[in-house]
């Protein structure tokens, strides 16, 4: 087989922050993380609206992950 | 007799669920409570599939490429071609050309394995989408999860591959306090298991559907009113519909499970922020 040039690998290529996959998973985690701090807070404190708190705060901060990861500037 | 006093009769059609997964032991059917749970002693057909899968990706890719011609001949050319598509697009493309090479065995092991075991959701007689078990596949992820840890820990030491998971790319600041937990969850915890979960959830949720086809219409042509028969044969034809559509379904799930492999295997190795 004829000798290619070096394929950069997917994370070596400039343009390319991250995938979709990097913000998909970050909302879910935030969801998750947050979510469960919410939740925790709620069982120790007797509240119940915590929760719902915790999971849009975790939404925000997933959001935010995510554009800081592919729009901000470097 | 009017459509509505000739409808279908809820009770007398039990429909499919999670627990037709459920395959019984191939021979004595013994039983033993280990930690409040009841577990089988016997070989059940996924099982038994999985080894034969195991047996027929070995055997294939042996016997095509023994003779090692320089002008290949068929067989020979089809595992080339096979193994090529996954070393390339999924190995080279994804982990860059500089170390892909360590991991194109576990990968192209893994995809034909995952698509034969796929695929044998669609092939007669056999019938069973071996990934429809969730332990199956939670394995799977897991081993993925180690090699992912395991190959990002040699290339940045303990600590910098945690560095490197836990901090996100172009965040300062004292906001990185909340975003540390959210980023090394999302690399660490999310990834393995949506990557289990979406194998899982597509070969079970393809195969129930399947079943729910055919056993429907199957009930609707023998034990209907005869204005409702019509309807199992439209049951059928979207059966056989659906069948195709699971073909695809099959290669694409094998086809993203390894594909999500190689970008995790590249994130964890690659020398970004």
């Amino acid at each position: 087989m004829a000798q290619r040039p070096p394929v950069p690998s997917h994370s070596e290529v400039p343009t390319s922050r991250g995938d979709a996959w990097h913000a998909f998973g970050a909302l879910a985690a935030g969801v998750l993380v947050y979510g469960l701090i919410g939740w925790a807070l709620d069982s120790w404190l007797g509240t119940s609206f915590l929760v719902v708190v915790g999971i849009l705060a975790g939404a925000g901060l997933g959001i935010f992950m995510t554009w800081k990861r592919f729009i901000a500037p470097q | 007799m009017s459509i509505a006093t000739s409808s279908i009769r809820a009770e007398g059609f039990t429909p499919p669920g999670p627990g037709d997964f459920n395959l019984p032991p191939i021979g004595p059917d013994k039983t033993f409570d280990w930690l409040g749970q009841t577990h089988y002693i016997g070989v059940t057909k996924p099982m038994l599939q999985l080894v034969l899968a195991g047996v027929l990706v070995f055997g294939f890719f042996y016997i095509a490429a023994r003779r090692q011609a320089m002008v290949p001949g068929r067989l020979q050319f089809m595992g080339e071609q096979a193994y090529g598509f996954v070393r390339n697009s999924m190995g080279r493309d994804i982990i860059g050309s500089h170390d892909f090479m360590r991991f194109v065995p576990y990968l192209f092991a893994l995809f034909f394995f995952i698509l034969v075991n796929n695929v044998f959701a669609t092939i007669p007689f056999i019938q069973f989408p071996t990934f429809s078990r969730s332990g199956m596949v939670y394995s799977l992820a897991l081993l993925s999860w180690l090699i992912y840890n395991a190959v990002g820990i040699k290339a940045h030491g303990f600590l910098g591959y945690l560095k490197h998971q836990s901090v996100p790319a172009g965040v300062t600041g004292p906001i990185l306090g909340l975003l540390i937990p959210l980023e090394f969850i999302s690399n660490i915890i999310v990834r393995p298991v949506t990557l289990a979960l979406r194998l899982f959830a597509n070969m079970l949720a393809g195969h129930l559907l399947l079943i729910l086809f055919a056993l429907g219409g199957e009930y609707l042509l023998l034990e209907s009113a005869a204005l409702i028969k019509p309807v199992g044969i439209l049951a059928w034809l979207l059966f056989i519909a659906i069948s195709f559509l699971e073909l695809l379904v099959q290669f694409l799930q094998a086809y993203v499970f390894v594909l999500l492999n190689a970008m995790y295997i590249s994130g964890a190795v690659s020398e970004e922020h």
